[in-house]
């Protein structure tokens, strides 16, 4: 009993972290509606920035100096040597409001009215940013902070016999006198009062003459400062900070806010605490005897913790969840019926047959990666796409049905293999059907809770979903049967004899098998899509998609229609995920990453969440495939950016491009044939002035540059050609975004745009300057 | 369509090609030095190779000779790939790229390059590297793999690779010999064609190496042992700590040969996560089992936050000594930590590549080599740890080859075979290793020579002299892996 008393005060530590990030999750939430999954990413940067005045005496601002050759602003040099305690907190606390404004302003603001899912997009850009500029700024070197509190542990502690650090119990009390200094105000100040109210009703508050503008802005920087602090306080006791430091803390920090209702303050804090303290319980309770070893030593269950808390709340209070009012907010892209799928089937396949023929080796990897993802992508179309769902899982469901399918095809055999798994040996055609199966029943099972909830709620528990099944399953070798941490080896594949192995001459990861095995079921998948969207089924999806009561007054059944899009979309992921075994030969937890799920779906949005093109879009420019292969093979000396320009790519894209890629390639793709048919010389010699700079100028410049480098000056060319066009596609978006701003500025926008500070207008008519009250 | 000009995969790959060397980086008066030839300098002093190892007299004549007259590659490169985790804020190594690209450049500017005779002036064939930086992503590195032995490359150096069972086979397939800077997957300690000359041997030669300096040297009895729970952490923790003191107890028989049993040796491991937030209910359940000696090896973050929470729970390493691997040997880390460091065990590769005076003679020779043409090749890269390692794993490879039938043939095969066959030959700035002697069931691991060092408070103090401990879980069957 005393062992189960200290080790609930001793979570308390870790508990004021989960509370504190948590509580500026709330506040970001409530001042705009974002759930900020970049939220530790903003703390980690004030925080660099603190151990960097500390030890050095500077600042770098969140940039980096992108002009080559010139000096840009980035480093500021305050005091030659270390700097001590206050101005270095006051200087971390100015970079703090200085980050959360140009959060707000320069990437929420202009997403005000976006879609949720666009809105997370943007935060898994602004994550990867800012994780990627404190690399370069700061340097791998991990930091200790310097403690705020005393340190040093009180030796039997209230007589139970352990020593206890003291700064945990230090940052218990620094939590609780945050969330009192946030509760208080909200609560009191009229600052506070507005952004309460905005929550509420948004369009109310509009009203009211306060300006969600400035509310947002105001909150950005409120939940910026909290997060840094929190950084500050229990920063020492969270362990080395590095640039990734914070990121696993957003989800037990995701689920404290949930128990906060996310509008909470004081029950974010008891949820926060109440996490750590659960953790630490678990990790004790771990160690002893008669803990299930199939638990894989306590961190599956303390993995599990904050997916079970979550779940809990949602049970007991999911009706009560708020979902926060907007003035107005886009729907998801819409998702237009698919015509002339056989045309599209035969143009892409033979593209796809020409290009794993005539290309090898990482060249043909970058193929098949491209296809794999694609079916992934292609569940996200069904249960984003279609049913307006948002889920984080589906990479976690694609190793589910990955590692099953391992276990099954394996025998126990060690020749090559010291590290054998020992299973049945059923052939692979057995096998993947089983496992596709498994990640259904799975997939089923994280969908139960959309029955009651949707958006960005639904987005983290099945976040929470994924973390989960990484530790309960992936890494549990009571249940993968993997050994010796050596990943899954994949048995090679074999269909009724038909090597399918991905290994082609030379061991390069390009057999032509295995490549058109891939693309058959890709089509397979994608035809089935259509034919879905095109279905009764597909009708009753989007019917739900577009009003849930709506659709149930109508008749549809909406819970047995979510499910049947949850099991669907799992199938299809765990389809992608056993065709990944077989193309890396050898799975681990690395390759189902929540966080890589994260920049998954993201990159299935960039493409056209909606559409089965957005999907094959979304894989082509997803990780590792043929785009991002392209760019690599071309621009290697940027390999320290490409984590930075992808995540300045989402966010701009999010921004830019809401409804994705996808819509504007099939504008491109009917502009071109209704041109094929339709142009006579005057046009082609108008769309020849227009395009004709960009081809020439890129060709020249493609070949100069890399003519000798690339692998063929042929190819440099056209290189250089389609940059050079898509540079311009960007700089006439660009322009066509400010021409859309300057006609907001002249008043042809919404009301909100007019309001000033706190809904002061000059413009508006009846709303005095200054206070933001009706007149 | 607009954003694809810049939306990147995320967390994405790599990126390819990037050549180097033939034409040289660095720029020194010795770069223009030594073009083609100059006299022959004095012969090599095999005396020192009984203790150095063998070629250790060439590498110091060499050393002498170029120093003076440097000899400089011509004619077709020898290609060799080199990849490395780099860019990703998971973990990105740049310091292990500079110390490779140093090597590279020393080599084809002073030293000859490949299958040319330095001492007689005689220059080789210039190194040609294929780069290739991957993230921490299993289809990173397979793309990375494909990238660089689609380029024909007769060896790779791989730098920091965290999927060495996705990669392994694809190289092994190609049959071209892959060096690892730094085992860290069961893939690279057992892998085909697969050599790993440096570092100590991984955790095959640190790991049994802490269980003995604790259990021999501290005289420990019950050692509590946090340990990594990662892929490369679980085989390194129930193979290669647990089992050694099963071994030592003697509850694990048959005994190897020459291990000296200790009746009433125990242990109890904890699973610390990687980048663990607040370890404080570990450390207060390793403290209450009041252990003699405390064992960590994890990545140096990790290390100093077990560190960290165990101080915060009042533990001191005057009370319970604490004995650390050397990747925990991060001296700005140290610094940072601060007098809680004061008193801990660090057990790594043989010398303090960053300090001449770790070591006398030849090793000292060849650190103070190190040192000095980092700065020179890399002189915008301050010195680590992990560049020097890399800088002592290229000219240990290339001071093998150079004395073998590899340098003037230098095919995939011809060099495998060359490393292959190694027996107590010299390892540039450490002590001999030889692939004939790789313990069993870790065929790859070459090296497994380590030795102890003391931090006092200012820096490193020698404790113990070179030694091998891999002795005691040599033939022992592979451990199973138990929970976690």
């Amino acid at each position: 009993m005393q062992n189960l008393l200290f080790f609930t005060l001793i979570g308390l530590g870790l508990g004021a972290l989960y509370a504190m990030l948590g509580m500026s999750v709330v506040v970001a939430y409530r001042g705009s509606g974002v759930v900020n999954f970049a939220q530790g990413a903003m703390a980690m940067y004030v925080v660099f920035n603190y151990t960097q005045l500390r030890s050095a005496g500077q600042i770098f601002l969140p940039w980096i100096n992108f002009l080559p050759g010139r000096h840009t602003p980035v480093e500021i040099t305050i005091t030659h040597g270390p700097m001590p305690f206050v101005p270095a907190i006051l200087m971390s606390i100015l970079m703090a409001v200085f980050i959360g404004a140009l959060v707000h302003y320069l990437v929420f603001r202009p997403l005000r009215n976006a879609s949720a899912l666009g809105k997370v997009v943007a935060s898994v850009g602004l994550l990867l940013y800012l994780q990627a500029v404190a690399l370069l700024n700061f340097g791998q070197l991990a930091r200790q902070l310097p403690p705020v509190f005393p340190g040093g542990a009180w030796s039997n502690f209230l007589g139970l016999k352990h020593g206890y650090p003291k700064e945990n119990l230090y940052a218990a009390l620094a939590a609780v006198v945050m969330a009192g200094v946030v509760w208080a105000l909200f609560r009191y100040t009229r600052l506070g009062l507005a952004t309460r109210a905005a929550a509420e009703n948004e369009k109310g508050a509009v009203l009211l003459g306060f300006s969600p503008d400035a509310l947002a802005g105001s909150s950005w920087v409120i939940a910026s400062l909290i997060g840094a602090a929190g950084g500050f306080v229990v920063g020492p006791i969270a362990g080395q900070l590095t640039p990734v430091a914070y990121d696993t803390f957003i989800v037990p920090a995701l689920g404290a806010a949930l128990v906060g209702m996310m509008s909470s303050i004081p029950l974010t804090l008891v949820g926060g605490l109440a996490l750590g303290v659960l953790e630490s319980l678990v990790t004790y309770l771990a160690s002893k005897t008669w803990f299930p070893s199939w638990l894989s030593g306590g961190n599956a269950l303390a993995s599990a913790i904050p997916l079970l808390v979550i779940a809990a709340v949602l049970y007991l209070r999911g009706n009560a969840l708020p979902t926060r009012g907007m003035v107005g907010e886009k729907r998801l892209p819409p998702a237009s019926r698919p015509v002339h799928v056989g045309i599209w089937v035969a143009v892409c396949a033979a593209a796809a047959l020409i290009y794993g023929s005539l290309l090898h080796g990482p060249w043909a990897l970058a193929l098949t990666t491209t296809m794999i993802v694609s079916i992934l992508m292609l569940s996200y179309v069904v249960i984003t796409g279609y049913v307006g769902q948002i889920s984080l899982a589906q990479l976690g469901l694609s190793g589910v049905a990955a590692f099953f399918m391992v276990k099954l095809m394996s025998n126990g055999s060690a020749k090559n293999n010291p590290f054998p798994i020992h299973g049945p040996g059923l052939p692979m055609i057995v096998a993947i059907p089983l496992a596709v199966a498994l990640a259904v029943v799975i997939g089923i099972v994280i969908g139960l809770p959309a029955v009651r909830i949707r958006g960005v709620q639904l987005a983290i528990i099945t976040l929470a979903a994924g973390v989960t099944l990484v530790d309960l399953y992936f890494n549990n070798p009571k249940l993968t049967g993997v050994q010796q941490g050596s990943g899954a080896q994949v048995p090679r594949p074999d269909l009724l004899g038909l090597n399918l192995d991905v290994a082609g001459k030379k061991g390069l990861s390009d057999h032509f098998a295995f490549t058109v095995f891939v693309l058959v079921l890709l089509i397979a998948v994608a035809v089935m899509v259509c034919n879905l969207r095109k279905s009764a089924t597909g009708r009753r999806f989007l019917a739900i998609r577009a009003n849930e009561r709506a659709a149930a007054a109508s008749g549809v059944n909406v819970t047995r229609s979510k499910l049947v899009a949850f099991a669907l979309a799992a199938g299809i992921a765990g389809l992608s995920g056993c065709l990944l075994a077989f193309q890396q030969q050898n799975v681990s937890s690395a390759n189902f990453d929540p966080l890589l799920g994260l920049a998954f779906l993201a990159f299935a949005y960039l493409g056209g969440i909606s559409s089965v093109n957005g999907a094959l879009i979304g894989g082509f420019i997803a990780t590792s495939g043929i785009w991002p292969y392209f760019l690599q093979s071309h621009f290697n000396h940027l390999q320290n950016y490409w984590v930075l320009l992808g995540g300045l790519g989402l966010i701009l894209t999010a921004i830019l491009n809401p409804l994705g890629i996808a819509p504007a390639v099939q504008a491109m793709m009917h502009l071109l044939f209704d041109a094929l048919r339709r142009w006579r010389a005057p046009e082609w010699i108008r769309a020849g002035r227009r395009l004709g700079p960009p081809i020439v100028i890129g060709g020249v410049l493609g070949y100069v540059f890399w003519g000798r480098h690339a692998h063929s000056a042929y190819w440099a060319t056209i290189d250089g050609i389609v940059l050079a066009l898509m540079l311009r596609s960007i700089g006439l978006q660009i322009w066509a975004a400010w021409q859309r701003r300057r006609q907001y500025a002249v008043g042809v926008g919404p009301a909100v745009a007019a309001a000033g500070p706190l809904g002061a207008t000059a413009a508006g008519p009846g709303v005095r300057p200054h206070d933001g009250e009706l007149v | 369509m607009a954003s694809l000009a810049i939306v990147m995969a995320a967390c994405s790959s790599s990126s390819n090609k990037s050549t180097s060397a033939t034409s040289a980086a660095g720029g020194t008066s010795a770069t223009s030095a030594g073009a083609t030839g100059g006299a022959a300098c004095s012969s090599p002093d095999t005396s020192i190779d009984a203790q150095e190892g063998q070629y250790a007299g060439w590498m110091q004549a060499v050393l002498n000779c170029t120093a003076k007259k440097p000899v400089k590659a011509t004619g077709a490169p020898v290609t060799i790939g080199f990849i490395n985790s780099q860019g990703d804020p998971n973990g990105s190594f740049p310091d292990v790229t500079a110390g490779g690209q140093a090597t590279v450049d020393y080599i084809n500017n002073e030293l000859g390059g490949i299958g040319g005779d330095p001492l007689k002036g005689t220059p080789g064939r210039p190194i040609k590297l294929v780069t290739c930086y991957q993230t921490i992503a299993p289809s990173s590195s397979t793309s990375c793999a494909n990238q660089v032995v689609s380029q024909k490359p007769v060896m790779i150096f791989s730098g920091y690779q965290f999927f060495g069972q996705v990669v392994d086979p694809i190289y092994a397939a190609a049959g071209i010999p892959v060096v690892n800077f730094s085992p860290i997957t069961q893939a690279d300690f057992q892998g085909k064609n697969i050599y790993d000359i440096a570092a100590g041997g991984g955790c095959v030669g640190v790991h049994p190496a802490l269980i003995s300096f604790s259990v021999y040297n501290l005289h420990a009895k019950n050692l509590a042992i946090p340990w990594a729970n990662t892929p490369p952490g679980v085989p390194c923790y129930y193979d290669l700590e647990q089992k050694p003191v099963e071994v030592i107890n003697g509850s694990l028989t048959p005994t190897p040969q020459g291990v000296k049993l200790v009746q009433g040796l125990k242990e109890k491991g904890y699973p610390v996560p990687p980048a663990a937030p607040d370890l404080s209910a570990t450390a207060a359940q390793i403290l209450a089992q009041k252990p003699d000696t405390i064992i960590f090896s994890g990545q140096a973050s990790d290390c100093f936050n077990v560190m960290n929470a165990l101080a915060n729970a009042g533990w001191t390493s005057q009370q319970i000594p604490m004995v650390l691997s050397g990747a925990c040997m991060d001296t700005k880390q140290i610094a940072q930590a601060g007098s809680k460091v004061d008193g801990v065990y660090f057990v790594g590769s043989s010398y303090n590549l960053l300090d001449p005076t770790s070591a006398t003679g030849l090793p000292q020779q060849e650190i103070q080599t190190i040192n000095t043409k980092m700065k020179q090749y890399q002189p915008s890269q301050t010195p680590t740890g992990l560049e020097a390692a890399m800088f002592q794993t290229i000219m240990t490879t290339w001071l093998t080859l150079q004395n073998s039938p590899a340098a003037s043939d230098p095919t995939a095969s011809a060099i495998g075979t060359a490393l292959q066959n190694t027996s107590k030959v010299h390892m540039f700035a450490g002590v001999p290793w030889g692939c004939q002697s790789a313990p069993q069931n870790y065929s790859s691991v070459c090296s497994t020579q380590v030795s102890v060092l003391q931090w006092t408070g200012s820096k490193f103090k020698t404790v113990t002299k070179p030694f091998d401990a891999s002795y005691i879980v040599a033939g022992t069957p592979l451990h199973e892996t138990g929970s976690g």
